[in-house]
């Protein structure tokens, strides 16, 4: 029956898809609870209609549409059953069993009691049938079977008055057809416990990801790079210093680099991505300043492969590489020192290359110590972004120093697709 | 700094920046008292030129290319007859040995005018005061607050608190934070004056106003103002020692 998985399938996500108060109780959603029931008085209906049909018993218009008829009263009696168990699915799992074991049984009886009114006239002309064909060498099955339309009948034989239920032999018949729907009131009494269990599972696993996500994002937070707070300040000396001397363009100019780079690095959102080409901009604007600060001695290249310009990657995620080059590559050289921004992709990922050739400056690498914090806080970043799917490596170079980046590639459209 | 009280300050001025050493050439001009006699734009070349030029002030970056300021600091302090030194720096956090210097004052980059023109006359203040009286310990803290660095003599320092990285100073009323650890600076403090009580407190010791035994052998500091501090347990002999038991 791929319909009614399908309706529970598409029942489901519609639940996932509901406001936050429905997600923190678990409830079955109503279609859910109706495709359960439906299909199970399909089954039985199916199956009841294959056994007659095996069995020969004749009258197979009659029957049908009684068994129709028995098919929906069974649904409105189990939706009845459904109504009255829902009010124990906040409470414990003994107790809904409980509830589920004595709820069913009223329900079977009024069932069994539907079915007998249906095929009350029925009775007589199936056993009469039945006796023929018994007479005549075939032998039906006759066990305690719950997809039994009339149990029975064959026992009582002709015989039977069958007019009203209120002869012993009609008391015994309501009371073996109410077992017969006992059992199958059970077994979708254990479908909607299941279907409930599961239901409870996802809502748990709803509040789990909203957590995780919510976790995500503050560690995210947490760990954006706060842009070197003695860059501020030795800029604005520098500018100050453009002001004193009367270089107003020059001042003006720096300013609006200076704002233009604030503005970016602190109105983003902490945790988005951002295309390449933002990226290394905000790179150069920040290049740019420090150029100014130290004319002669601090070089900018950038090397960019054609196609990656949209690519994104966590924004501000190069900002500690390049503070940690101008501070241990350019501020302690007297030489001019030549910091690269380089990209390419490689086997399908985004290569991103931060690396200067200061070395001859240094006397040894032992004085880049204070690498370790931007370094860990990108390898922290990544980690959180990418988990495994991205990595860093970091080291000197005959050079200078030079830092890698391997990045998973995120285009900026297929990103917001992936995101919907 | 034998020069006539009133002949200007001559003063060497010592930045990798160019901007900033043409800034600062532009506020000394301005200033009464001072004449600017050179630059330097690193260590060496300050070196060099305090040789020759002789000044008789220091405005002196800190972080510069090869020798940096705290080392030029402290080679010129081993001189005969240093000059005076004012620090001219980004950073409001010092190492430790900044503070064994004997500067005439710390200010923060960009300077303004007014605090240069007090620094400069702090530096004319001292002038012909000579050598400094004694070395051996920590007698003053440049703390940052707010936008500025103040000078917070030792003795004013009542308790030390370690903070992670940093050490909370308690000075009367305020307390400041600055980036050091607290073993760091129990070595630069004179122990006559201060001693420590516990893995990160130091006290001075006229704060302490008795000792209390709380059982177990665990031990408290009563204070003046009537807090009470844990005495760690490596460190209650000494102070017990202190207190002459």
């Amino acid at each position: 029956m791929p319909d009614w998985f399908g309706s529970l399938r598409a029942a489901r996500s519609q639940g996932m898809d509901r406001g936050k108060p429905e997600e923190l109780v678990a409830r079955v959603p109503f279609s859910t609870v109706l495709a359960s029931i439906v299909g199970l008085w399909v089954c039985y209906f199916v199956l009841t209609t294959l056994r007659a049909e095996l069995l020969d018993l004749g009258f197979a218009e009659e029957m049908m549409w009684r068994r129709g008829l028995s098919s929906l009263a069974g649904i409105a009696i189990t939706i009845g059953l459904w109504l009255v168990l829902r009010l124990f699915d906040t409470r414990p799992l003994w107790l809904k069993i409980t509830a589920a074991l004595l709820l069913a049984l009223p329900f079977a009886i009024s069932i069994a009691q539907a079915n007998y009114l249906i095929f009350r006239d029925m009775e007589k002309p199936v056993a009469e049938r039945m006796e023929q064909q018994q007479n005549g060498g075939i032998v039906a099955e006759r066990d305690e079977d719950i997809l039994l339309d009339m149990p029975d009948v064959q026992a009582r034989g002709a015989g039977a008055s069958g007019t009203a239920a209120t002869t012993p032999e009609s008391w015994l018949q309501l009371i073996e057809l109410s077992i017969g729907r006992y059992y199958l009131l059970l077994a979708w009494c254990a479908l909607y416990l299941a279907l409930l269990t599961g239901e409870k599972a996802r809502a748990a696993e709803r509040r789990e990801g909203a957590y995780r996500r919510a976790a995500k994002a503050a560690e995210l937070r947490s760990l954006r790079y706060q842009v070197n707070p003695h860059f501020l300040f030795n800029t604005l000396n520098s500018l100050s210093a453009l002001v004193l001397t009367g270089k107003t363009e020059q001042a003006e100019r720096m300013i609006q680099m200076i704002s233009t780079f604030y503005r970016r690095s602190l109105a983003d959102d902490p945790t988005s991505d951002v295309p390449l080409s933002e990226e290394i901009a905000l790179q150069r604007l920040y290049l740019d300043l420090e150029a100014v600060r130290f004319p002669n001695r601090l070089r900018a290249r950038y090397d960019i492969a054609p196609g990656l310009e949209d690519v994104l990657i966590p924004g501000m995620i190069l900002q500690p590489l390049v503070e940690n080059s101008v501070k241990h590559a350019v501020a302690p050289s007297s030489g001019a020192v030549t910091i690269t921004l380089a990209a390419r992709e490689e086997y399908g990922r985004l290569v991103v290359t931060v690396s200067d050739d200061g070395g001859a400056a240094e006397k040894s690498c032992e004085t880049r110590l204070g690498y370790g914090i931007g370094l860990a806080n990108v390898r922290e970043r990544l980690e959180a972004r990418f988990g495994d799917e991205a990595s860093i490596v970091s080291g000197p170079s005959p050079e200078g120093y030079v830092t890698h980046l391997r990045l998973p590639i995120m285009r900026a459209k297929l990103y917001r697709e992936a995101a919907q | 700094m034998n020069t006539a009280p009133d002949a200007p300050l001559r003063a060497l001025l010592v930045d990798d920046e160019p901007l900033a050493i043409e800034r600062m050439q532009v506020l000394c001009a301005e200033m009464e008292g001072l004449s600017v006699v050179g630059t330097a734009s690193d260590g060496d070349a300050a070196l060099r030129l305090t040789d020759k030029l002789k000044p008789d002030l220091l405005l002196l970056d800190m972080t510069m290319p090869g020798t940096d300021g705290l080392t030029v600091a402290k080679a010129l302090g081993k001189s005969e007859d240093p000059p005076a030194i004012i620090f001219v720096t980004a950073h409001e956090n010092f190492a430790v040995e900044a503070f064994d210097i004997d500067a005439v004052d710390y200010v923060l980059k960009p300077v303004a005018r007014e605090r240069l023109e007090r620094a400069i006359a702090r530096a004319l203040g001292r002038r012909g005061k000579g050598g400094v009286e004694d070395d051996r310990w920590l007698r003053e803290f440049w703390v940052p607050n707010r936008s500025e660095l103040l000078r917070v003599d030792a003795d004013q320092v009542s308790r030390i608190d370690a903070e992670r990285d940093y050490v909370r100073l308690y000075v009367g009323e305020h307390t400041y934070l600055l980036l050091q650890t607290i073993a760091g600076l129990e070595k630069k403090l004179d122990p006559e004056k201060f001693i420590r009580i516990h893995r990160s407190t130091i006290l001075r010791r006229d704060v302490i106003r008795g000792l209390r035994h709380e059982g177990l052998g665990v031990w408290c500091a009563e204070l003046e103002n009537g807090e009470e501090l844990r005495i760690g347990r490596t460190y209650l002999r000494k102070v017990k020692a202190m207190a002459g038991r």
